[in-house]
């Protein structure tokens, strides 16, 4: 969901003339056809869906498709590119400090998850997408493009 | 969150209220924000996916963990690859 949905969400904001639109249109592509690939197989295989609790916390793992393309830390690595990137080379600069809230879920997360307190990735994901709700409301985007965002 | 099914459930109507606060502003105005807005509608949804796993985990129903963790997985790709819970450490990639 989120490889397509940011880049896309990146693309319909970026100003008509930026020369950056249709490589975050490249990006929205990329990401529906490994958003599919990631997602499809475990709707097609449910017991590669496992979840259990550890620590007070759900955990999911299982297989993915890709597994057999390429070693999991490169399924992580283009995912939170395709998450990460397209946010930082917004021409808004508070969609590109919205990016850099993503690295800091990201890099906190792995800190945490590192002293076992992995419930609360999820907290800071929610937390980062409240980030977007103050852009909007303070119409940030304007300080960029004033006329587009009138 | 992860925590319990009371706490997902909350997050997710706090997340989907300001979500859908949020799209109203974005259709007030500009539409450009519009996907922007629907992102932390998009996070509540996911956390009310993931009380219904904590639903299905504690009632030992599998169909509502799937039906959940099918829920989740759109969302996010994976929480944990690798656990070692003899030692309290949890090496894996965020979703």
């Amino acid at each position: 969901m989120w490889p397509i949905w940011i880049p896309v969400s990146v693309y319909v904001l970026e100003p008509p003339d930026s020369p950056r639109k249709n490589l975050f249109l490249f990006f929205a592509a990329i990401g529906i056809a490994f958003g599919l690939l990631l997602y499809v197989p475990h709707v097609i295989n449910p017991d590669w869906v496992e979840v259990s609790v550890n620590q007070d916390s759900l955990a999911y793992e299982g297989t993915m498709l890709l597994d057999y393309l390429m070693p999991r830390w490169m399924t992580y690595l283009i995912y939170l590119f395709l998450i990460i990137a397209p946010p930082l080379m917004s021409r808004y600069l508070h969609m590109r400090f919205f990016g850099g809230t993503i690295i800091a879920v990201v890099v906190i997360d792995i800190l945490l998850l590192r002293y076992a307190y992995i419930s609360f990735f999820c907290l800071l994901a929610g937390l980062g997408t409240l980030h977007l709700i103050y852009i909007i409301l303070r119409n940030k985007c304007a300080r960029e493009c004033p006329m587009l965002f009138a | 969150m992860c925590l319990s099914a009371e706490v997902s459930f909350a997050a997710s109507v706090f997340l989907v209220g300001g979500g859908a606060f949020a799209v109203w502003k974005a259709t007030q105005i500009n539409l450009r924000y519009l996907p922007v807005a629907l992102m932390p509608l998009f996070a509540g949804l996911q956390q009310f996916m993931e009380g219904n796993v904590w639903l299905g985990v504690n009632g030992g129903d599998p169909f509502t963990v799937l039906w959940g963790g099918d829920g989740v997985y759109l969302f996010h790709m994976v929480h944990v690859a690798d656990m070692d819970s003899s030692l309290g450490l949890c090496v894996g990639a965020p979703g």
